[in-house]
């Protein structure tokens, strides 16, 4: 199957400005060239701690936020050079599920004001398909058409997300980039939102970019990972080969720090020492070395090169 | 430390809420019990009833006791529980963005506890911080003890409380989510850390979480708590091999594993009781997959399995008597 989203040198550089004149000081990389590709209807799961960027490249593809450089091909249609208007129509295509089910839901606002919103601005429809629509949507996401009355406050988290999931679905978007959608949700919440995201993908053909921290959920729902760190993707593969063999040390670092929930798991823990360097002045050379437990000379020198070690399989270290 | 029958009620403008119902602890020398459960369980409550953190106002906690080292600490007035806290117990918050003093330096901070439980000198007690930071893991502890908390990084932070916590050698530190709001790396750092600290001291530790695999790495026993109530009670390897209670079975049952691929995730059904408006019978009745009809009139006690395993479910009472 082709691609329907090709992501390539994806960059975003946020100025550092000082002084009155607001003179450029410096910049802090928040995404560093990044590429992917997602195939239709498959997942790709985007792990990494906070600050290295991942909801950053999320935004930055949707144009949420302008991307300094960088192709973004959408099913052809290159997304980084659409004028506003253009851009404005085309994100029927695309939509966002936001992390926070508290805070991207207006409180002021009713259920069927917030899934008309989209339907309203992007489709000609009759008065009365709206209305159809709307409860239709909320029934595709499991809850019932008498809740279009009430207002966010009225629900429970999970429930919320449930209706951040519907507006994202209002407009039959062929892809949509899932932001931390569970990390606020208790578990027996979060796995009712994981499967209920799971038959969506089923049932209309969708195509999910995941954003999260949690490995567990990556691995749950995606068919692709990408692990990011500082900005950089530094490995890339299915999610069967990631997680059988992960090749970079970062990855495995990761891997062993997840908490398993079984006492009687023997594992082997890396821990890394240190925290994760300053966006704005990371190291020289691959940025990782400062806690790479392998790293070599030629670590803090030269940037490792983005390169596929097996069909697949990308990844950024000097080591293999 | 012993804890027997703590109540905790609020009163709020619908009604009173009462957020803990009838919880008992027992914290061993140099254990760490875990208490695990949802979001609103009632499971940070309990800590902060514990250390008489609440507001005296809006809140009100019984106990038949809470007994530390002998004494009971519910009696005791304001003036003697503050020679505890802090001193012989301590506590780590969840966030550590927000639970230190933004005006005052790290190394004051610290001091503070220092000079006032161990009538310690200034410098003396400076010196004593140094140490301190140098054993919870931060580099340079002498430039970063002059620092103020934002220009740390939340594991460091999160390092700051527990050299905190950890300034009096307490014998008991409650550690309310302190992994929570770090990222995985970090939190395995600091897991590592509590561990180590405890080792050497010898430390009771009550830990509460929301994550099930921190409880699986850290914990020797192991409460579960649902709506206010412990639902469930065992030994570590107990409960995750035998969990008892339907809701302690959905709740492991529910976590996405990194192991196997699952194709589907088990969930609970429905959502967490209103507080105001608690289930007659069995709390958890409304959303159990084994739900009998008597669940919904009979309150289930606490029922012993042996090996210090207890279950608050009718069909492990009957099985008992």
């Amino acid at each position: 199957m082709s691609a329907l989203l090709e992501v390539s040198q994806l960059k975003k550089y946020f100025p550092i400005r000082k002084g009155i004149f607001g003179k450029q000081v410096g910049a802090v990389k928040a995404v560093d060239g990044v590429s992917f590709n997602i195939k239709k209807g498959e997942t790709l799961g985007i792990v990494g701690e906070s600050g290295c960027g991942k909801s950053t490249t999320g935004r930055a593809i949707l144009r949420l936020i302008e991307p300094t450089e960088g192709e973004i091909l959408f099913n052809g249609t290159n997304v980084s050079r659409l004028k506003p208007e253009e851009l404005r129509r085309f994100r029927t295509h695309m939509q966002i599920v936001f992390q926070d089910p508290f805070a991207s839901l207006d409180p002021k606002w009713t259920i069927q004001k917030i899934l008309e919103e989209p339907i309203r601005t992007h489709m000609k429809l009759p008065e009365a398909e709206v209305k159809d629509k709307v409860a239709n949507l909320l029934e595709v996401v499991g809850l019932s058409s008498y809740h279009a009355q009430r207002y966010p406050h009225e629900f429970s988290g999970g429930q919320r997300q449930r209706i951040g999931v519907a507006r994202a679905l209002a407009l039959n978007p062929e892809f949509i980039v899932c932001d931390e959608p569970v990390s606020a949700l208790d578990v027996s919440i979060q796995s009712q939102v994981l499967n209920l995201m799971r038959d969506l993908q089923d049932q209309f053909s969708l195509t999910y970019m995941l954003i999260s921290h949690d490995l567990s959920v990556v691995r749950f729902i995606s068919t692709q990972v990408g692990v990011m760190y500082l900005g950089r993707m530094v490995e890339l593969a299915s999610t069967k080969e990631l997680f059988r063999e992960p090749l970079h040390p970062y990855t495995k670092a990761l891997m062993s720090a997840v908490p398993v929930p079984d006492p009687d798991a023997t594992k082997n823990q890396i821990v890394l020492s240190g925290d994760v360097p300053n966006p704005s002045s990371p190291p020289p050379g691959c940025t990782f070395h400062t806690r790479c437990s392998m790293a070599n000379e030629i670590c803090s020198c030269e940037a490792p090169e983005w390169k596929e070690v097996s069909p697949e399989h990308f990844l950024a270290c000097h080591l293999y | 430390m012993k804890v027997l029958d703590l109540k905790t009620e609020f009163q709020t403008p619908a009604g009173v809420v009462r957020a803990v119902d009838g919880i008992n602890l027992t914290l061993y020398p140099g254990e760490t019990l875990g208490i695990v459960g949802e979001s609103g369980c009632g499971k940070s409550v309990t800590s902060l009833s514990i250390m008489g953190l609440l507001p005296k106002g809006q809140s009100r906690v019984s106990a038949q006791e809470i007994k530390f080292d002998g004494k009971n600490v519910l009696a005791m007035p304001e003036s003697q529980m503050r020679q505890i806290r802090g001193n012989q117990m301590a506590m780590i918050f969840q966030e550590p963005m927000t639970s230190l003093n933004p005006v005052f330096k790290i190394g004051n901070q610290i001091a503070e506890a220092l000079q006032f439980h161990l009538k310690m000198k200034k410098t003396e007690a400076w010196k004593k911080v140094v140490e301190l930071l140098r054993l919870v893991g931060i580099p340079r502890p002498e430039a970063i003890a002059k620092e103020y908390p934002h220009e740390l990084s939340g594991g460091m932070r999160q390092r700051v409380m527990i050299a905190m916590a950890m300034a009096c050698n307490p014998s008991v530190l409650i550690a309310d989510e302190p992994t929570t709001a770090l990222d995985v790396t970090i939190q395995a750092q600091i897991l590592n850390l509590m561990r180590k600290l405890q080792a050497e001291k010898g430390t009771a530790i009550l830990l509460i979480t929301h994550d099930l695999g921190v409880v699986a790495e850290m914990c020797k026993g192991v409460v579960v708590m649902y709506a206010g109530q412990i639902v469930e009670e065992a030994e570590v390897k107990e409960l995750f091999n035998n969990p008892k209670h339907p809701y302690t079975k959905g709740l492991l049952a529910s976590l996405p594993r990194l192991d196997g691929s699952q194709d589907r995730l088990e969930s609970i059904p429905g959502q967490v009781p209103n507080p105001l408006n608690i289930p007659k019978g069995c709390r958890f009745a409304p959303r159990c997959a084994i739900k009998m009809d008597r669940c919904d009139q009979l309150k289930p006690e606490l029922a012993d399995l042996g090996h210090r395993h207890y279950c608050r479910c009718l069909l492990c009472q009957e099985e008992d008597s």
